[in-house]
């Protein structure tokens, strides 16, 4: 084996271990359980809904399941990356981690990892908690659909946005404020084309210019939310499935590029 | 300003602040240190709370970049992999990831170091058996006592067999006997030919474990030398009062 590839083998081993430790970290926080409950309330309430509802009483449970499944894995996300560095910090478990001879870089890759990790293992156990419940209480035949499954893939991939983003935020901000930010872009990012239409609708330059650049710097998060093509089970395009996914991945390496660039000035 | 390469560290004209207040304006705790030490010394860093101590400890580590100067181990730039490499660090008050049991702790930090796999199980059991602390591997690190976490922190810190070692207050907050076993491992060390800088508040601790001395105060060097120099005129204490003139000594 060339020097190069196992220099290269040995960068990722020590990612690979910070992630492992930061999933270790993760599973014992409160916040991990508090997010699944949060969904399994969602899923409760989805069903009694669907005990009043007169027509298509298993789209109520549908919805909001998948409702319920989304929110759980962004509430995680959301808390978990806000915290991750300050937390290190406050408990000054940092110095020794950073006194190795490893990159402030390799360090941010090796606790996103451990979150997405976890982001993923939540949800799997989502998802099967959730199509099983479709499955036990559904009296229509087509509610498992492609259109489902999709949409449950995007609500993953939202969450992987959503922890990069937050992430990157706690590079240089309190955790409490990192969590505002990400609420922010959230918000914005889910209410995209509310903003485009204001830009085209202003004529002031100075507003222009302020909704041009949030629509440029905040993530476009609408796109995750298939919305009726879930209800109505109408299948979602291949192309648009690719053109997501590539553009979670541009998303997630731009904020993790800038989160390494920036934590790697930060004064500990 | 030029770094020689015969030094295990070697700082010149260090300077360091840190930003506090509204315009984050940078107040001075480490002012124009020039520091030397030689391969295989045991060095003690003597200075009140406050003196810079564990700031200076920082820059050297490369956890913190100096505002002013350089610094080198062994000829890298202290902010380097390369002389990450040849460091072991034991922070003040160490909290470590405490849901990992002492084994699985020293392997983290073995893989952290770039240990090749197949001698890290050999070597974390090596470091294990050199702090006494084979015994309770398997137990989480939450269950450790201070004297315990201490060991395990200078487990990891030799876990890649350092040429340099930087201990920050390794005695601090430990009882009479850890506190005689953790003095007599730094001087094993010191024997078997590694570099030790450590910092202390403690005069009797820097008096039985160091060669070499240095005294801070307020971020700057007081006076620094053989510890011979210091016991002229009796213990360390007595010595250096001289450079205190009239404050208490009994911890620095």
């Amino acid at each position: 084996m060339s020097s190069r590839v196992s220099q290269v083998l040995t960068w990722f081993r020590v990612v690979f271990e910070l992630s492992r430790v930061t999933f270790l970290d993760i599973i014992r926080d409160k916040i991990l359980y508090n997010s699944l409950f949060f969904a399994l309330i969602i899923f409760a309430f989805g069903i009694l809904a669907s005990q009043f509802t007169v027509s298509h009483p298993d789209r109520m449970v549908l919805d909001l399941g998948l409702a319920g499944v989304s929110l759980s894995l962004n509430f995680l996300s959301l808390l978990m990356g806000a915290g991750m560095l300050s937390k290190e910090i406050e408990r000054r478990t940092l110095y020794v981690t950073l006194s190795r001879p490893i990159t402030r870089m390799q360090f941010i890759l090796g606790k996103y990892l451990g979150l997405a990790q976890i982001i993923f293992m939540n949800w799997i156990f989502l998802s099967l908690s959730y199509t099983s419940l479709l499955l036990f209480f559904r009296t229509e035949s087509d509610l498992m659909t492609q259109a489902l499954v999709v949409g449950l893939g995007f609500a993953f991939l939202e969450a992987l946005i959503l922890g990069a983003v937050s992430l990157l935020f706690s590079t240089f901000t309190t955790t409490s404020l990192s969590v505002m930010f990400c609420i922010g872009v959230y918000l914005i990012g889910k209410n995209m084309t509310e903003f485009h239409s204001l830009m085209k609708r202003t004529d002031r330059t100075l507003y222009r210019i302020f909704f041009k650049g949030i629509t440029f710097f905040v993530p476009n998060l609408e796109q995750y939310s298939l919305g009726s093509q879930v209800t109505y089970g109408i299948a979602v395009p291949q192309g648009f499935i690719l053109t997501t996914v590539l553009y979670t991945g541009v998303v997630i390496l731009v904020s993790l590029s800038l989160s390494g660039l920036i934590f790697n000035q930060r004064e500990l | 300003m030029s770094i020689e390469k015969g030094f295990a560290i070697e700082a010149r004209g260090l300077s360091y602040g840190f930003r506090s207040g509204f315009w984050l304006k940078r107040k001075a705790v480490v002012h124009h240190i020039d520091l030397e030490i030689p391969e295989g010394q045991i060095f003690g860093l003597l200075g009140m709370n406050g003196a810079g101590k564990t700031t200076l400890i920082h820059l050297i580590t490369g956890l913190r970049a100096p505002i002013q100067g350089q610094v080198n181990v062994f000829g890298f730039k202290a902010d380097s992999l390369e002389a990450r490499r040849l460091i072991g660090f034991l922070p003040e008050r160490p909290y470590f990831h405490d849901y990992l049991t002492g084994d699985q702790f020293l392997r983290f930090h073995a893989r952290l170091s770039g240990l090749d796999p197949h001698i890290e199980g050999e070597r974390v059991k090596e470091v294990l058996q050199q702090v006494k602390m084979w015994g309770a591997k398997d137990k989480d690190l939450k269950t450790y006592s201070k004297g315990m976490l201490q060991r395990i922190g200078i487990a990891q810190a030799l876990i890649h067999d350092p040429k340099v070692l930087i201990l920050d207050e390794p005695m601090s907050g430990l009882d009479p006997i850890a506190r005689r076993e953790m003095r007599q491992l730094i001087i094993e060390l010191g024997i078997t030919g590694h570099t030790v800088l450590l910092t202390s508040h403690v005069i009797s601790d820097i008096e039985e474990v160091c060669s070499h001395v240095a005294i801070l105060r307020n971020g700057s060097i007081l006076e620094k030398g053989p510890i011979e120099e210091f016991l002229v005129h009796g213990k360390l204490e007595e010595g250096i009062a001289r450079w205190y003139k009239g404050e208490s000594t009994d911890e620095l």
